[in-house]
């Protein structure tokens, strides 16, 4: 055989040596520092996160006696009472409410987030902090203020009888529309920061590459700006829809006890009628229907920092 | 040339007309607050008074106490929890990891009346009085999550080498950590924590369910008061509140945009 | 000369994957080593091992005869030059340089002396103050290589520190760090790609190859007499053929490949009807008009390309293969399309042992080093 002289090589079919043992930076304050990093953490989520919600799914299967407290005794029936014809009325009516808050909120917030990334970087740092600053101050006083304008003795109702615009005052809120108009204001900004960035994260090269190509402006947002913008988009209707589901304050508010939802149906059972398990029942159905929605949210290519 | 600037002046006037709607309920706060009629209806004079009085209202102002002290205990505990998490999380690898990692989510998508009652069953539970000591623990866990983000979407940035640069040149990983990393980490951290305090502070679905009669909160004294009718006490010192954080908003604003234009 | 660091059957995984394969290297004291290879060789890997980044998964790592391989990076006497510097973007430029003389808690008066005679050794006095977003990044790279040798480490890694340079900056800092090399007497343990570079700064050259070492030796052996396929395809251009041995007289070993047949000269010793390569350098190669002893390759005049100094001719065999020759810029072209006779001086050819045992292969295009 031929053999080519090469330096090092003469030791290439020596045996292994055993692999060396824990190296010293893997040392014992190494491991206490590791420990000191994941332990609070896990065991916070462990035992305020994981371990509630697992009692909630044992809870939603188990008695409650006349008192209100819970029975350790297996039972359906918490589910069969959520399958009611009464109840389900009232899931669709929340479902209903959480769709048209949502429809809402993509129809400001696409438009306003689409023009503002198109702005100078300071321009658009300005006017996303500008979405944001409403909510620092508190949601109750700001929701009371909607009513404050627009009761039927509220300064705009008040103001059109004055001008002798309107006879009788307009119902504006204390319905349905009151509660979507509420939702919308208080989630419009969760609408409106997911897709601006996934707007503002596109290349402009794409579109410039675009108008290369000879494509129109319209085009140009048809084929590429909201395709490349549906991950905001999905991140936004899911920050705003799942929410509203629970938001019972928006509707007792808003609503003025005309439309029951289920975050609503969710607080009675836990405060006034003191039926945990049936409470936690429909907890566990809104577990399961935000789990669907995340399921799809992530198989359309959905990411789940996307909805910090 | 004109079409142009046609096309713009409608772009901005959506803008303007989204920013009417979400600040029109704070211009009626901020207006109402000085206003002399205890009836939020039409504004009749202009007055302090609300100011005064509203700082001597001992419901208010204790429940206000309760938020100050909730929201600053609880971004301290999270921030430290969260930041330390985020670090590990991507250092290391331990069992449960993707577990944790997913578990982290929960607290953000889920409805928050979900984590409400599932924390009040669990305080039952393990007979855990509804207090300031419960609030709290409830307001760590939901702000937890947010501190996680926000420091590993700014650890993702930082450079792996530099930390590596550091313990080349001579430091301990300890001091590599506090001399480098931290450093770079901490605008990270500081918005977490804001963003965690804001949270804390304007929390009222998981503030319902887990604080007590004796322990409540700005937001549920607020919410309380909903039904027969917010009082210009109420509009004054969200205005007062809301000239701090606008205050604070700003001078960040500022050296941001400062920064930028460098 | 003293040995300074020897890596002795090291071998690394990740996972299942395996990235080094019983490695053995000896650098010595006041070397500067070259690891030459493509992307994915594990030459950074390496790296990583002797600064501490990364563990062996066997093998010892010695450093002046001690092992360090299960030493943490900070109690090393060596350091590193990141490829994209990583220097602290939350300090100065002095604050980056003294931090390793902090660590070894060197008094502030004299780390003032030493950070200004480094920033003086890299001709960048004054800069103490200086933020790193307002520096260049030839500035950087020089902060960065003071930054890592003010501690006076007995050796300096540097992981393909010139990558993010344009070319006239780092031909510049090549020669540079060359004389930096000379005048501290430090050894260089150097990673790069660019096999231009390792030729011209290094004392030997490691050639890596999917965590093996193909070969190490000094630039001119490793240019002159490759010992495998890959060295000679990786450094340089070459021309290799594949052939079978016919007759090996003292002087010459008669090689027949596909279509025809050549001559070398070579002090290997090969025996009848082993399978060889042949490997030919572009400015090796002459042609005739009429056949040369012990040679018939036909071919074809096929391209010519204009490249500064030198002019690129390619030749087309009658199989296929196609031949590249590089003539001096002043000499004249033989015209497209003639008809020649490749021949070389048989001193000028390589014999390099084959890999394959399947003769007479066409050589596929993809198999040439890319004309660069």
């Amino acid at each position: 055989m031929m053999e080519i002289p090469k330096n090092d090589f003469s030791t290439k079919f020596k045996k292994h040596t055993t692999p060396t043992n824990q190296p010293a930076h893997n040392s014992i304050s190494e491991k206490i520092s590791k420990w000191i990093q994941i332990i609070p953490i896990s065991l916070w989520m462990l035992l305020l996160v994981v371990i509630p919600l697992m009692y909630v799914l044992v809870m939603s299967f188990m008695s409650r006696n006349y008192y209100g407290g819970i029975v350790y005794k297996f039972t359906l029936n918490n589910y069969v009472q959520v399958f009611n014809w009464q109840n389900l009325k009232i899931y669709g009516q929340s479902i209903w409410i959480g769709l048209m808050s949502t429809i809402i909120c993509l129809l400001i917030a696409y438009p306003f987030a689409l023009f503002t990334a198109q702005k100078g970087p300071i321009a658009k740092m300005i006017l996303i902090t500008l979405v944001i600053v409403p909510s620092v101050s508190n949601s109750l006083v700001r929701l009371f203020s909607w009513i404050t304008l627009l009761r039927r003795t509220g300064v705009i109702n008040t103001i059109l009888e004055k001008i002798g615009f309107i006879k009788q005052p307009l119902a504006m809120v204390y319905n349905t529309g009151g509660i979507v108009l509420g939702m919308s204001y208080l989630l419009l900004m969760f609408m409106i920061i997911p897709i601006f960035n996934s707007l503002d994260r596109i290349d402009h090269d794409l579109i410039e590459a675009a108008e290369d190509l000879g494509a129109s402006k319209w085009k140009i947002l048809q084929e590429i700006v909201i395709p490349l913008s549906m991950p905001g988009v999905f991140a936004g209707c899911i920050m705003v829809f799942i929410p509203s589901l629970g938001y019972f304050f928006v509707s007792d508010v808003m609503g003025g006890g005309t439309s029951i939802m289920m975050g609503n149906l969710i607080e009675n059972q836990f405060q006034v009628s003191r039926n945990w398990p049936f409470g936690a029942a429909i907890s566990v159905m809104l577990i399961v229907l935000t789990m669907i929605l995340l399921v799809l949210f992530q198989r359309r290519g959905g990411k789940m920092d996307d909805l910090g | 040339m004109e079409k142009r600037q046609h096309k713009s002046f409608w772009k901005n006037a959506f803008i303007g007309l989204t920013f009417i709607f979400l600040y029109l309920p704070i211009v009626v706060i901020i207006i109402f607050s000085f206003n002399t009629s205890k009836l939020n209806i039409l504004f009749k004079g202009f007055t302090l008074h609300w100011y005064a009085m509203v700082f001597h209202n001992y419901q208010i102002m204790s429940a206000l106490g309760n938020s100050l002290i909730v929201g600053a205990i609880s971004t301290l505990l999270a921030t430290i929890i969260g930041t330390l998490g985020a670090i590990g999380m991507s250092r290391y690898r331990f069992p449960g990891k993707q577990l944790l990692d997913k578990v982290l989510y929960i607290p953000i998508v889920i409805p928050e009346v979900v984590l409400g009652i599932a924390l009040l069953s669990i305080y039952s539970l393990a007979s855990i009085p509804l207090s300031l000591f419960s609030l709290i623990l409830a307001h760590v866990t939901f702000c937890i999550p947010f501190v996680v983000l926000t420091v590993r979407s700014r650890l993702i940035g930082i450079d792996k080498s530099l930390e590596e640069a550091a313990l080349d040149l001579g430091a301990t990983p300890l001091v590599a950590f506090i001399k480098v990393t931290l450093p770079l980490l901490l605008p990270g951290i500081i918005s977490g924590a804001g963003f965690s305090f804001a949270l804390s502070l304007d929390d009222v679905i998981i503030s319902f369910f887990t604080t007590g009669p004796a322990s409540t909160t700005f937001p549920l004294q607020v919410y309380a008061m909903v039904k027969t009718g917010i009082t210009p006490e109420i509009d004054a010192i969200s205005t007062v509140m809301m000239l701090v954080i606008v205050l604070v908003i700003v001078i960040n604003a500022v050296t941001q945009v400062k920064r930028v234009k460098q | 000369m003293k040995e300074m660091i020897k890596l002795a059957s090291i071998s690394k995984s990740f996972g299942n994957v395996v990235v080094i394969k019983n490695l053995n290297i000896t650098i010595y004291q006041g070397e500067f080593l070259t690891m030459l290879g493509p992307s994915g060789c594990g030459k950074t890997t390496i790296l990583r091992m002797i600064a501490g980044f990364e563990k062996p998964t066997s093998g010892e790592i010695l450093l002046d005869e001690k092992p360090v391989h299960n030493l943490p990076p900070n109690k090393r006497k060596i350091n590193t030059v990141f490829q994209n510097y990583a220097l602290f973007p939350n300090m100065t430029v002095a604050e980056n340089i003294a931090f390793g003389l902090k660590m070894a808690k060197v008094p502030k008066s004299e780390r003032k002396k030493r950070v200004e005679a480094m920033l003086k050794l890299v001709q960048l006095e004054g800069y103490e103050n200086r933020k790193l977003d307002q520096l260049s990044g030839g500035q950087k790279q020089r902060i960065a290589i003071s930054r890592a040798l003010v501690n006076q480490p007995q050796v300096l890694l540097l992981d393909e520190p010139l990558s993010a340079l344009d070319l006239k900056l780092r031909k510049q800092m090549q020669i540079e760090l060359k004389r930096l090399q000379r005048k501290l007497g430090i050894t260089f343990v150097y990673v790069t790609h660019d096999q231009e570079e390792a030729l011209m700064m290094s004392d030997r050259i490691a050639v890596m190859n999917k965590g093996h070492l193909e070969q190490i030796a000094d630039p001119q052996t490793l240019y002159e007499k490759p010992g495998t396929r890959f060295v000679a395809n990786f450094i340089g251009e070459s021309n290799i053929f594949y052939g079978k041995v016919v007759e090996t007289t003292d002087d010459l070993t008669k090689v027949v490949i596909e279509n025809g047949y050549l001559a070398i000269k070579s002090s290997m010793k090969v025996s009848q009807n082993q399978t060889v390569n042949v490997v030919v350098r572009p400015e090796k190669i002459r042609l005739a008009e009429t056949e040369i002893d012990h040679f018939h390759i036909p071919a074809k005049v096929s391209e010519h390309y204009y490249a500064g100094n030198v002019k690129k001719t390619v030749l087309k065999l009658q199989n296929g293969m196609e031949l590249k020759m590089n003539t001096p810029s002043n000499q004249p072209l033989l015209p497209i399309g003639k008809d020649v006779f490749v021949y070389w001086d048989p001193m000028d050819a390589i014999l390099v042992k084959s890999d394959s045992d399947k003769i007479f292969k066409i050589l596929k295009s993809s198999d040439f080093a890319p004309i660069e």
